[in-house]
């Protein structure tokens, strides 16, 4: 990627939670780009610094005790974690914006979810009110919500979870972000719903021509919608790549086993891979690497030190040592 | 295991100046065999039934209209010793392994309380059987007098399991078991139950909304809608030739795992899940179903047996043989 097609690059990022039990390493040193136009995904299993990493871009990591201890974000020539916070108003909900994945505790129960999204346009966009009130019904249209002049005056507990996840949509997209963080956006969906929600995002994408990082634990969702993919574990990436290659190619003994533990809808699957063991405590991790305690194919370099990320082919990284020399 | 015309309808009644009643048709009209030795899955998306007509099998909600029956006796005439042995023989793992583990209570204890309850052997005895079932789903036996906050969520799956297997039960409802898990925990509670299946003959009656994990583990699969049963068939059958709609875009709406398909050609349903307070006329999927014609908005479908196949539409999706 040359620098000007680059929307946001992440540069040893570290956040750590100090907790009185010790210090938890929930991002450790991960650098990432995401280009602009791009689907970027970040898979990974709970506590693997996912959702972390996406409210570090945004500077929401609750401090204390978490703190970001290192690293740049660079987004439009500047560092995000240079801004003042005055700054980074201006750009959280504007520029940047987020969808979470619980629709209803990220809405407001008590306003209309049309004040809701005039609120962010009023403010970001100087919008008077009947302007603003336009503009959020536009959106409402935009994101496919029946009946748009009707729901804007209604409360988010009279809406179901699929039109909620809309109007959340609605209300990132409202003042055209050039970057959307979408942490497990249809995880409480039914599937029905998720593929429209996808299939929603997928198109206002085009339109909107913003980048989109895609946080999600499904590797379905993942081969849908994403163009470039980081798969997490313990805070660290172990494997990046486009798409096409993580998919048909995967390296790292956690990306495979992943895969292969899902069970596919359209065979017979005679028995599920297993990979052993738990997700580890990230209090407590193992020296080395820090899969190796769950590898099928660990050495005795894995179990001493830790591999460096390692670009096996072009654009395709692995953090193993069975790949490197 | 059987059930014959089975209706659970739960009043919601409005609070304060809205003092309408709703009648809210959780499962309406369900007829249901369970086989001995087999898992027959309940799929559907929320709302559609699957977890209140599991929870009726078992007794623990009794049904407004229709009979369960279990090895020919019906389950609602039972006497207080009668249910005492249907329920040592059949037993429920729930979906979330935070909520269903009593905090204060040490594993050794929540494993042992069916033993308790049911007065089975002396303390030593069940404290053996209770190593015992620990090994057998794959915690150790160390761990004992650990409390659940101190396991993971799968390791908790694993604690609901031994504490279901503690009667020797025949049939085991797992409601939505590996929902709550990661994907690598997923597989091996998957592999667990199918080991388990095996070694003591158990039935399963699985509930679940993955439907690829579904297609992994059962033999027969029920789809449902709204309280209705819209089909049921063998496993392998239903998920090569659906002939509900609802079945079809259910699975079309699955996120495949390879990016190689992400083109493919499919239907997406448009609109939401309608509300069960006021179900459609007709048939209930009418209002998303695009083959939707004028006799489905009036006549609701009867399921209709098909070989070893029941289907409940108008007009079902060709049978491709």
């Amino acid at each position: 990627m040359s620098d000007n097609d680059v929307m946001l690059s992440v540069e040893g990022l570290k956040t750590y939670f100090f907790t009185d039990k010790g210090i938890v390493p929930a991002v450790d040193d991960i650098s990432f780009a995401v280009g602009a136009g791009k689907v970027l995904g970040i898979v990974g299993e709970s506590g693997c610094g996912k959702s972390m990493t996406a409210l570090s871009i945004l500077r929401l990591i609750p401090t204390p005790p978490g703190r970001i201890v290192a690293g740049n974000i660079l987004f439009a020539g500047k560092n995000l974690l240079d801004l003042s916070v005055k700054q980074m108003h201006s750009i959280r909900g504007n520029e940047i914006s987020m969808i979470f994945q619980e629709p209803m505790t990220s809405l407001n129960p008590v306003y209309t979810v049309g004040k809701q999204v005039m609120e962010v346009l009023r403010l970001h966009q100087n919008l008077h009110k009947e302007a603003a009130r336009a503009k959020a019904i536009e959106m409402f249209n935009l994101v496919g919500i029946p009946e748009a002049e009707k729901r804007i005056d209604t409360y988010p507990h009279q809406l179901s979870g699929g039109l909620r996840q809309r109007v959340m949509i609605a209300m990132a997209l409202s003042c055209r972000p050039k970057l959307l963080i979408a942490d497990e956006p249809t995880t409480a969906l039914d599937v029905t719903v998720q593929a429209q929600i996808l299939r929603l995002m997928k198109n206002l994408q085009d339109e909107i021509d913003s980048s989109i990082i895609l946080i999600t634990h499904d590797l379905g969702v993942i081969a849908e919608m994403c163009d470039d993919v980081l798969v997490m574990y313990t805070g660290r990436i172990m494997e990046q790549a486009d798409v096409y290659s993580l998919f048909e190619n995967p390296l790292h003994p956690y990306t495979k086993g992943l895969l292969q533990s899902i069970p596919n809808l359209h065979k017979d699957n005679e028995s599920l891979y297993n990979i052993k063991g738990l997700v580890p405590n990230l209090l407590n991790l193992a020296d080395g690497c820090k899969f190796h305690p769950r590898c099928e194919f660990v050495q005795d370099i894995c179990i001493e030190k830790e591999p460096e990320l390692f670009e096996v082919t072009k654009g395709h990284f692995v953090r193993c040592w069975k790949y490197m020399g | 295991m059987e059930c014959e015309n089975l209706k659970k309808y739960f009043v919601a009644t409005g609070k304060g100046m809205k003092s309408k009643k709703d009648v809210v048709r959780a499962v309406d009209d369900i007829s249901l065999e369970i086989y001995k030795n087999e898992t027959l899955a309940l799929v559907g998306e929320s709302g559609c039934g699957k977890s209140t007509l599991g929870r009726l099998i078992i007794k623990l909600l009794d049904p407004t209209e229709g009979e369960v029956y279990y090895k020919e006796s019906n389950i609602a005439t039972l006497n207080k010793e009668g249910i005492n042995k249907f329920r040592k023989q059949v037993q429920i793992i729930f979906q979330d392994p935070y909520a269903s583990l009593n905090p204060r209570m040490k594993v050794v204890d929540l494993i042992r309380e069916p033993l308790r309850t049911h007065n089975i052997a002396k303390k030593k005895e069940q404290i053996e059987k209770v190593a015992d079932l620990m090994n057998l789903v794959g915690i150790r036996t160390e761990y004992m007098t650990r409390y659940p906050h101190q396991f993971s969520g799968g390791q908790r799956q694993r604690i609901g399991i031994a504490r279901a297997l503690a009667l020797n039960p025949e049939l085991l409802i797992c409601d939505e078991p590996v929902s709550a898990l990661d994907v690598s925990i997923q597989s091996q509670i998957l592999n667990l139950l199918k080991k388990l299946q095996e070694k003591f003959n158990l039935t399963y009656l699985f509930i679940s909304h993955d439907l690829a994990v579904v297609r992994y583990i059962s033999d027969r699969v029920c789809v449902m809608f709204l309280g209705k049963i819209v089909e049921v068939g063998s496993c392998k059958d239903l998920f090569e030739h659906p002939l509900h709609p609802y079945t079809k875009f259910l699975m079309s709406a699955v996120p495949l795992p390879d990016p190689k398909f992400r083109d493919r050609d499919r239907v997406i349903l448009e609109g939401d899940i309608p509300s069960p307070i006021n179900p459609p006329p007709g048939c209930r999927f009418h209002t998303r179903c695009p083959y939707a014609r004028g006799i489905c908005q009036q006549e609701e479908p009867q399921l209709v047996e098909l070989g070893d196949r029941k289907y409940a539409c108008h007009f079902p999706l060709e049978r491709v043989i």
